[in-house]
């Protein structure tokens, strides 16, 4: 009776194995098939928006695996950012299938009045977080 | 004999719960702009971070490493066990010898060559 039951438990231990390794490879398989292309890219110069949300429109005219595109301005760009330009700016980026996100932290570092931006567009703690949480996810990321 | 061998089974299936478990992430950032330093450390000493963290500090960044106001942002590295490093060949563009640089930080002979040495082995890289 003994052996029966040692052996038993060996064939059950070898099948859960077995079944953890399969599990583990049909995940591998299935991201890979439902791969998606997703940036994160992050600027501290106002002037280079222009070429970026042409990038991001670009990209999502070519792919059709064309996720999700983050545009964080962090750094002293943030003293850059007019109020009175910033409801332009969004539905540039809307139109460009951009994700804008502007960087909390860096608000707070140049002492930049948070309130005008505050119900139009997404304010992030820190850009740096973000970005590597992001990458964390299968981003591709860029600094600009 | 079966005993044993189905103890090592055994073993083995736990190893594979204790792999997935395990997975860290390893970062490494190149800075020149000290500006953002205290959003990196942030970043460094907090629960996101799980694995090894490097900065490596390149450009005309390097004379202000030593400057009083980033006491505090040294002291949270050490803390944290946050790797720091310096590029030789920005050093030697600006003049700086290894005593302008402060202790405890490694030199190494380039920071892009460092960051993509790091990149083979799976860190992920940001550039600030």
């Amino acid at each position: 009776m003994k052996t029966f039951i040692s052996t038993l438990l060996f064939f059950l231990v070898c099948i859960s194995g077995n079944a953890q390794v399969k599990m583990l490879s049909a995940q591998t398989v299935s991201v890979e098939n439902e791969k998606t292309f997703n940036y994160v890219v992050l600027t501290k110069n106002l002037e280079q928006l222009p070429s970026i949300f042409m990038t991001a429109k670009t990209l999502a005219g070519k792919e059709k695996e064309f996720g999700q595109f983050d545009l964080v301005i962090y750094g002293d760009a943030v003293k850059d950012i007019k109020p009175t330009e910033i409801e332009e700016m969004i539905k540039n980026a809307g139109d460009h299938k951009v994700n804008l996100l502007i960087c909390g932290y860096s608000l707070k570092a140049f002492k930049v009045d948070s309130s005008p931006f505050e119900d139009t567009v997404k304010i992030i703690d820190n850009a740096v977080l973000h970005d590597l949480q992001m990458q964390n996810k299968g981003f591709l990321s860029l600094t600009l | 004999m079966r005993k044993i061998l189905f103890f090592c089974l055994l073993l083995m299936n736990l190893g594979i719960f204790a792999q997935e478990k395990s997975a860290t992430t390893d970062y490494v950032i190149l800075m020149s702009d000290l500006n953002m330093a205290d959003a990196v450390m942030q970043v460094a000493t907090s629960e996101f971070r799980d694995g090894h963290f490097r900065i490596v500090f390149y450009g005309p960044a390097l004379r202000e490493l030593n400057d009083d106001k980033l006491q505090t942002f040294r002291d949270y590295a050490m803390k944290y066990k946050v790797e720091l490093a310096v590029c030789k060949l920005s050093m030697q563009k600006l003049g700086l010898k290894k005593t302008d640089i402060p202790e405890r930080m490694e030199v190494v002979e380039n920071a892009f060559t460092d960051a993509l040495r790091l990149q083979q082995k799976g860190y992920l890289q940001l550039r600030l």
